[in-house]
């Protein structure tokens, strides 16, 4: 279980003359589910790849519970496999559905039937096992959005990241995935993250809003 | 007209009673061809991916190298091998010249800026993007490498085919590194080209239809992968 991130004195420079994100500190706990809102370009997607470890920080400290990780540092392999991070426009590769949501597990040498079990819930409970055998790559956005996070729950992140994640779903099935998140942040006390556009959403899901304008926490 | 109309039927009848001289010329160009493409696979399609999304200073002008290699005329090649490869040449005491080797050494570097070439284009266009996903999903640099070539399978593929295309319809490599030797160099372009200025047709032409024959099979595979 990781019960916090703390982000220390973090800077991520892109370009030279461009955006900067720039947080002296930030702690976020499992305790709620984080909602980070701001409009377009005020560093919510870095904000997030810079947690996700995808991205290193140019300066500064990330604490996951007592364990520090910093630019210089190695062991990130074992975190990351403890992070899910769905981004605002997520790739699926070119397989099934069904294989899709199930490569997570794979990677983490789940057993055939467990694997086999656990994607098959998790399609019931999105409302998407009647794509199962379809090709990713001949989905609607929405669809493509739900299976993306799907592929993330299944194997049940410590830390769940999720970059605008209803953007392109219809108010129905954006309703159904927010009860999934909360319903998920209950039963497996995850470290969530999300970042949105939409105050209701915050306001819905959120029991921590932060504001990010020009790459800075803004209160 | 009639030589060409009797120079099918001939050729007909070499395919049907699988010749020995044409069984041999078929596979050598077979062989060689196989060896030299997968060779240029394993080097050309890393380094097409390299260069069509890694990020380092330079990355342009060696896409322009390539493409320009792509275009590299045959005979270049060959002469260039040949003056390696023979006896007062600095690779002469290999003793390779006029082998199957020299041809298919050759060939590698026809075929190798090619296969490069595609798989630049292909994978520049497919993005980082399958790369990013796997490690999201906690996948390692191993894992999610083959995960990329998976999603790539049909780039990496067109450019096999594509390199396959050039090195088996060449002949100035063959020619000039194998030396056409019957029952050993001789391939289908070599032995074509020998059976025309002799004004013998018949094996030239039985020879043509094979190689369009492998041609179209080729293609009829990557056909039924592509729509698959």
């Amino acid at each position: 279980m990781i019960s916090s991130i703390r982000l220390k004195k973090i800077v991520k420079k892109y370009t030279p003359e461009g955006f900067t994100l720039c947080i002296n500190n930030l702690e976020l706990s499992n305790n709620h589910i984080h909602v980070v809102a701001g409009s377009n370009g005020s560093g919510k997607s870095t904000l997030l790849r810079v947690i996700s470890l995808l991205d290193s920080p140019d300066k500064g400290r990330i604490m996951f519970d007592n364990e520090c990780v910093s630019p210089e540092q190695n062991g990130q392999k074992r975190l990351r496999k403890k992070i899910g991070f769905v981004m605002q426009n997520p790739y699926l590769f070119n397989m099934n559905v069904f294989e899709n949501v199930a490569i997570g597990l794979k990677i983490r040498k789940y057993k055939r039937a467990e694997t086999v079990s656990r994607v098959k819930k998790i399609l019931v409970d999105f409302k998407i096992d009647h794509l199962s055998n379809q090709n990713a790559h001949k989905l609607s956005s929405g669809e493509v959005q739900k299976v993306a996070i799907a592929q993330i729950l299944v194997w049940e992140p410590k830390v769940i990241l999720l970059d605008e994640p209803t953007a392109n779903i219809d108010a129905q099935s954006t309703l159904s995935i927010e009860k999934i998140i909360k319903q998920i942040h209950k039963t497996l006390d995850s470290l969530i993250i999300i970042t949105t556009h939409s105050l209701d959403q915050a306001y819905r899901i959120s029991s921590n809003t932060i504001s990010l304008r020009e790459g800075k926490v803004f209160n | 007209m009639n030589y060409i109309i009797d120079g099918l039927k001939e050729a007909l009848k070499i395919i049907f009673t699988m010749d020995k001289e044409f069984i041999s010329i078929v596979g050598v160009s077979l062989r060689t061809s196989f060896i030299a493409i997968l060779l240029a696979g394993i080097f050309g399609i890393p380094l097409g991916t390299w260069v069509g999304i890694g990020k380092f200073r330079g990355r342009g002008f060696m896409a322009t190298i390539l493409n320009t290699l792509v275009s590299l005329p045959t005979v270049v090649v060959g002469l260039t091998f040949y003056s390696l490869l023979s006896r007062r040449g600095p690779l002469g005491e290999l003793g390779i010249l006029f082998t199957p080797a020299a041809m298919i050494i050759g060939q590698f570097v026809l075929a190798l800026p090619l296969v490069a070439a595609f798989s630049m284009g292909g994978v520049r266009n497919l993005g980082d993007r399958p790369f990013i996903a796997a490690r999201l999903l906690g996948a390692g640099t191993l894992r999610s490498s083959i995960l990329f070539f998976k999603e790539a399978r049909f780039i990496v593929m067109t450019s096999m085919i594509a390199g396959f295309g050039r090195v088996f319809s060449e002949v100035g490599v063959s020619m000039m590194l194998g030396g056409n030797i019957r029952f050993y160099t001789r391939n289908i372009t070599t032995s074509i080209a020998l059976e025309s200025s002799r004004g013998a047709f018949s094996l030239g032409i039985a020879l043509g239809i094979i190689l369009l024959m492998i041609a179209f099979v080729i293609n009829l595979t990557l056909y039924y992968f592509q729509s698959k």
